[in-house]
């Protein structure tokens, strides 16, 4: 299932454009005229670092060792957020 | 209505020419009456003005763009190697073509198609007839550190200020309030901003009515929504940007425009604080601002 939300997402990244204010992130989808506040995703530091790190090719277990080596956070704790966040990503940017 | 074979107009501090070679004259209605005239030595945008609408002109590719409401289809852009081109319907009558036009950034040219019409006696044509100076704008503003925004903007003299929102907000209301307590306004419902030399700037543009051109620097951006009583929350981060963006005039299929868009939307935000504005459409509402905005 994570590897179909990490493909899900990660084909929908060419139809977002990101902006960095400190350590947060703005996703804004490239579609309609003049955008509702709605279809705009804010990220912490932590999504941030996850959205930039998805790719086409990155698995789960990528993922949790990639946040694992940079926030130091037992991985047990990791494989269940970054799922919960996958899946919350997945359905925004497919329905954004 | 001003008539001639060839103009200058000047919006928000761009100048544009526009001639026509052909036997027609160009008109411009009563809103750009005051626009007329420049002493630039460069122009921001030529626009060569033609009188043929020939549907063959449009791609038979799928538009990159589509404005429409629920049942209309407003106007469409389409993209190729000659820049972009713009079919604009009649905003009256969405079934009915009204300008075919190719813009290209780089040669900073527009070349617009419309039909013909007797006027007074003449045979002239509307080639920058309402969307097509909007659409314009948009692309012109964005290349130049600008954007076009939803918005009402006032001056009191020291400081300048926009009230951004969709209609029903209270943008006018606003405006008002503060124009009967002696400010200016510059405009109360489509606004112009750009940076220039790292201060922004608001700017009316040409609308349905004569207006003088304006601008005043911006030092405040509010976000006014109907409430029970006046509250202000000041927006930072990409909460304040996000915010301001809905709001801003975008056609979303460029990632780079949109990319530029969002830059300058961050500059505008740590330049210019955002508040979230609850709003009693009272005059008090002036002090309330004067005495909490920072």
């Amino acid at each position: 299932m994570e590897t179909a939300l990490i493909q899900a997402i990660a084909n929908q990244k060419p139809y977002f454009v990101c902006k960095h204010t400190g350590e947060e992130l703005l996703l804004v989808p490239l579609k309609g005229d003049v955008v509702d506040f709605n279809q705009f995703l804010t990220m912490n530091e932590v999504g941030a670092f996850i959205w930039e790190a998805i790719d086409p090719n990155c698995s789960f277990d990528d993922l949790v060792n990639r946040v694992y080596e940079e926030y130091d956070v037992e991985k047990s704790v990791i494989a269940t957020d970054i799922r919960n966040f996958l899946e919350k990503l997945a359905t925004f940017v497919t329905t954004a | 209505m001003k008539i001639g074979k060839e103009h200058v107009v000047t919006v928000a501090d761009f100048q544009f020419k526009l001639s026509t070679a052909e036997q027609f004259e160009i008109v411009l209605d009563d809103g750009f009456d005051y626009y007329i005239g420049g002493n630039k030595p460069e122009f921001d945008c030529t626009i060569s003005c033609h009188a043929r609408l020939d549907t063959k002109m449009i791609p038979t590719t799928t538009p990159i763009y589509t404005a429409k409401t629920n049942d209309a289809v407003l106007w469409q852009i389409y993209s190729d190697t000659n820049g972009i081109l713009l079919t604009v319907n009649n905003p009256e009558n969405t079934a009915e073509l009204q300008q075919i036009a190719r813009y290209n950034e780089a040669e900073k040219s527009l070349v617009v198609y419309s039909e013909a019409f007797e006027h007074d006696g003449k045979a002239v044509i509307e080639s920058l007839k309402y969307p097509l100076l909007p659409l314009l704008l948009y692309y012109i503003a964005l290349a130049n550190d600008g954007l076009m925004i939803h918005a009402s903007g006032v001056f009191d003299g020291e400081k300048g200020r926009i009230f951004s929102g969709f209609s029903g907000v209270g943008k006018s209301t606003m405006a008002k309030i503060w124009h009967d307590a002696g400010s200016s306004i510059i405009n109360d419902d489509r606004m112009i901003i750009r940076k220039i030399e790292g201060d922004f700037w608001m700017y009316n543009t040409p609308m349905y009515y004569r207006d003088k051109p304006k601008k005043a620097p911006l030092h405040h951006v509010f976000l006014p929504f109907h409430n029970k009583e006046n509250m202000l929350e000041k927006l930072t981060g990409v909460k304040a940007i996000a915010s301001l963006m809905a709001f801003c005039i975008q056609h979303g299929y460029s990632a780079t425009n949109t990319q530029k868009l969002l830059d300058l939307i961050g500059e505008l935000t740590k330049k210019c604080p955002v508040n979230r504005l609850g709003v009693v459409p009272t005059p008090a509402i002036i002090d309330f601002i004067k005495n909490n905005e920072s």
